[in-house]
This record gives C-alpha cells, structure tokens and sequence, in this order.
C-alpha cells in the first residue's frame, strides 16, 4: 500500500492539500466544526457569507427538511465584515488551511468594498462571490440571473482586489452556461456551483408556506443530479476552474462531480449530518485512485466528457 | 468562543434501555460515558435515527437523565414524525450515531435558599427530570414540581421526582389526573404563596404554555428560565436554522441559536410572536 496518490489541486494560487473543502453556509466560520476533527486535513474551508453589516437573517422557521433535503431560508444572517475582521480572523490561528471567504451585498459598491477590505487580511486566500443567495429581497437573484450584471460585478471586484475571486453561480436561471462565461470573461478566476434551489414546502393543516420567508433554497441529495449536469455544462464551456457542490456525502457522489469536470468539491448540508464526512471522502477518493491506479486525481478532472 | 478542548463528541453509543413509556413516550438509555462526563441538565444531544438520506437531518432530544459513574444518558421522547417513528424500532444492544452534549447547560443555580418550580408541559417535562436532578445533587430541597398534558397518558413519569422526594401535582386538561386546566393554573397559585424574590421557574413544552408561563411569571417579578424548542439542522451553531428572536435590556431585537446560545433563556428576553 505504499501507492502514492496526488490529490493535491491548486485553484486559481489557492493551494489545496486535496480537492475537498466545506462549501459556504454549512460550516459557520470553521471554528464550529474544531471540536469534532482536524480541519486542517481539508482541502480548504469556505465561511459564511459576510456583508457589510451586520444581518438578522430571515424570520423562523427557516429550515425544514423535504426527502433527501433540506430546505432553508436562513437569510445571509450574519455579523458584519468589521466583527469579522476585529473578532473572527483573530480566532482562526488555529487554521492552517486556505481560508475562502463568502462576500454578499445588495450592491456591487457593498462587494467592492468587502473584497478591498478583505485584500488586507493575510488569512484570508480568497474570495467567493455569493451572487446567488435565494434568501435575500434584494440583490441576490437580480446578481445572479443576469449575465451582464455578474460580468460588471465581476470586473469592479478584481479591480479592488489582488485575492482569488471564485464566482458562486445559482442553478435557478434559464442557463447557467451563460452566466458563467460573463463571469469568466469579467475575469473570476474560479467559479463554483450550484447554489441551492428555489422551493417551497407548504403546511396544509395551517394552510401556509412553513418558512418564515415563504420561498428557500434547496439543498441536500435531492438537488445532487442537477448539480452534476451544471457542472458537466459549465466546465466543458470555460476555461476556469470549477468546485462542484450539491449533495456530496459520499467519495462516490465527489468523484461522479470531478469526473463531471470539476477540480474540487465542496461538502455542505451532508456536514450537518455527518460532521466528519469530509475525511470520509477524502480516504475514499485516495482509495478509489489506488484502486484504479490513478496517481493523480487530476487526471480524472472531466474524463466522463469522452 | 472558541474552546481548545474537545467537550463536545460523536460517538456510536449502545443502547442499555429502551422502553415505552405509557401509551405516548419512549425511554432511551444510552451507553455514551464520554458524553455523560460533561453532560448537563438542560443540553442536548442530536440523534441520527436513520440511516438512509430520508429523513435527512438528526434530531435533537434533551436529556432526561444523566448517570457519570454508570457512563449512562437518558432520553424521553414521543414519536412526532418520521425521525422518532424510525428511533422507537431500536433494540436494546443497537448502536446510534450521537452528537453531544449540545447547547448550553443550566447553570443558575447559585441562589442559595430559593424556591424552585420545574414547569413540564407534556413531554417537555423530560429535562425537568435531569434538572431535578443536579438541583438534588447540589443540595436544593425546596423544589416543586408541575407537570402537565393533555390527558394522563401524556404525563411523564412522576417516578425520578419521587426517588429524589420532590413533590409533584399534575394537572390535565380532560380532568384524567390532578387538576383540571393547564398546568399554568397551577403556576399561577402556586406563586402566590411565594415571595417572589425568593423564586425562579424553570419551564419547558410546547409554546403557548412557555409564553403563558411568561407572562404569569413577569406579572408576579418571578425569574423564569424557558428551555426552548426548534428545528434545527446542525445542532452546533454552523448553520443558523433555529433562530429564536429575543430583546435586549435595551429593547434591541436580535435572533440567536436556540441550539448555542440556548436551549435555556430568560423568559423576559424571548419574543413571544
């Protein structure tokens, strides 16, 4: 067994361990998590969107469970980018892994701001655009449903900041294709995908939708299939990177989306299910590469595309 | 916020005990000593009852008692939905997935020489039994229980406040056992015989009875410490699903963790909506 696999990936400088980080909103600021495994064996961590202030969120509930998902409208709450910097980074010494940080804003003058804020942070490896949160009035679908708006988004943030910038791309457009490729072409260096899915769960009894905000985002194995398909889509039509996410639990379900064409894998709802899941698949793709004598996962990077 | 030492644990725990309880409740006994160690009233642990992708998410269940020298957590539970249907079909010697303990223990105990009164509303009245518990163990005697459902089948078992010699009235509301009413109107007079420094409630069931608990208690400047309840999808604070709004003394509105900054809150901080 003294096989050596190359699971190593380097994203846009972001220098990974392995291709397996946790993806945004499922994995707080990555201190949660501390007490029940070395995050440190990540790939890298990806915390939860920040804004400029601070936000209350949406009103409860703001979760409930559908087959094989979750559905949530948690709203972006969050403490704001000062309490971020003053408060959180000072806490992350304990991480030695890259640290992606989620940004969100109404306008594209609240991610500029963000991203020259956050160009200073030493701990901090990159940027995630969230342009897709479907829990947020304003903003958030307008961003992520135009092509235009994400490429503008896009160049103004590059221009305010030397850091990575991944462009998180929502499935609920007519198509994804094109929204990437104005996302490429205003210079994102990775994209990741999918955001979750638009839906609604409705109390019968009482007659109403059950979450508080009505309408949330659909994540989990029940959104996995569309996940898969959006990433074979989008990194056979650009040239950037792609992270795959949606319903990873399994190294299976993380190899079916690097052989889809994507160079890592982010692990979200399954986190809260299975806390230690990410180790899990990381052994496993070892494992598989071993098995199939692959000695660098990379090669497997879109093989299904033939 | 951040602790360095590892208190919080998953584990695949046995089950020592698992029986039903009346016509409405399962007993879960757990064999999870690393767990027990730390473990307080008032915390709670996240089950993962199945297997498969569905239903998704664990579920939380506070604890009903805590054994450290026996290594052994108790849990008491109604089959509500499709997560504690699945968890009522484990045999004694099944192992289960735990995470815990969760949550912020109840730690307002330092009042020397009051009166307690532990309010249950149905099954909510599990913690109450754990917190019976270590009132007894750290030297509390003027303890008073109240306990309350709907019907008598739906009152948990009088059985751990009897060991530890605590009184307990039952109320139901088809008249089955004890008083007739909510168990509420036994709150209210049984206040009235307190002074009301000298009191501090503690309070769990379902909603309307905490928020009327509430406002009995603000009425009469009575401290009441509410343990709450929500969906949750994490269980540690990652995700943020169960949020709870509450005000500050200044009147400021803000959500917090039921499942971090709670399951316990000062009844006067909870919006009631």
């Amino acid at each position: 067994m003294s096989i050596e696999v190359d699971l190593s990936i380097d994203i846009a400088g972001i220098k990974m361990q392995n291709p397996v980080i946790t993806a945004s909103g499922t994995f707080g600021f990555g201190l949660d998590y501390l007490h029940y495994y070395d995050v440190n064996k990540l790939g890298a961590v990806v915390v939860k969107s920040i804004t400029k202030n601070k936000r209350e969120g949406n009103p409860p509930p703001r979760i409930i469970e559908t087959p094989a998902g979750l559905l949530n409208s948690i709203g972006l709450a969050n403490p704001g980018i000062d309490f971020f910097i003053k408060e959180v980074i000072p806490q992350m010494d304990s991480i030695r892994i890259p640290v992606i940080v989620s940004i969100a804003g109404d306008e594209i003058e609240e991610y500029v701001e963000l991203a020259s804020r956050l160009d200073k942070q030493d701990r901090v490896a990159a940027l995630e655009l969230n342009i897709s949160c479907p829990n947020v009035k304003k903003g958030g679908l307008e961003f992520s449903t135009s092509a235009e708006q994400v490429e503008k988004l896009t160049v103004s943030v590059r221009k305010a900041t030397s850091l990575p910038i991944i462009v998180k791309l929502s499935p609920n457009v007519t198509d994804i294709v094109e929204i990437a490729q104005a996302a490429a072409a205003g210079g994102a260096h990775a994209l990741s995908l999918i955001n979750t899915v638009l839906g609604m769960v409705i109390d019968v009894k009482m007659r109403k939708p059950v979450l508080g905000n009505k309408k949330g985002g659909l994540a989990g194995p029940a959104i996995r299939p569309i996940a898969v398909r959006m990433v074979w889509d989008v990194s056979q039509a650009v040239d950037i990177p792609v992270i795959g996410m949606g319903g990873i639990c399994t190294a299976e379900d993380a190899l079916q989306f690097i052989m889809a064409g994507a160079s890592a894998v982010a692990v979200g709802t399954w986190n809260f299910v299975n806390p230690t899941a990410p180790l899990d698949i990381i052994d496993g793709l070892k494992e598989f590469c071993i098995k199939e004598g692959v000695k660098d996962i990379k090669e497997l990077i879109g093989c299904s595309w033939k | 916020m951040l602790k360095k030492e590892r208190r919080k644990m998953r584990v695949r725990a046995q089950i020592v005990e698992h029986l039903k309880i009346g016509r409405a409740y399962y007993l879960l006994g757990l064999h999870a000593p690393e767990i027990a160690r730390t473990a307080e009233a008032g915390q709670f642990i996240n089950i993962r009852c199945a297997e498969t992708l569905d239903p998704l998410l664990r579920r939380p269940f506070s604890f009903y008692s805590i054994d450290r020298d026996a290594g052994i957590i108790k849990i008491l539970y109604e089959v509500k939905g499709r997560g504690t249907e699945i968890l009522s079909k484990y045999k004694v010697g099944d192992f289960l997935d735990i995470m815990g303990p969760l949550g912020r223990g109840i730690d307002e105990l330092d009042n020397g020489g009051i009166q307690v009164i532990l309010l249950g509303g149905g099954v909510g009245g599990a913690p109450m039994a754990a917190l019976a518990e270590k009132l007894h163990e750290c030297g509390m005697r003027a303890i008073r229980v109240l306990l309350g459902a709907s019907t008598m089948d739906r009152l948990i078992p009088f059985d751990v406040f009897k060991s530890l010699g605590i009184e307990v009235s039952a109320a139901t509301e088809d008249g089955s056992l004890g008083y007739k009413g909510f168990v509420t109107d036994l709150l209210k007079k049984q206040l009235e015989k307190f002074e009301r420094k000298d009191c501090l409630v503690y309070a769990c069931g379902p909603k309307e009875m905490l928020k009327a608990a509430a406002e009995i208690c603000r009425n009469k400047g009575v401290k009441c410490i509410v343990l709450m309840d929500a969906l949750m999808a994490c269980g540690v604070g990652a995700c943020q699903g169960c949020a709870l709004k509450v005000r500050d003394e200044d009147g400021v509105e803000t959500y917090v963790r039921v499942c971090t900054e709670g399951p316990n809150f000062d009844a006067r901080e909870v919006v009631w909506e």
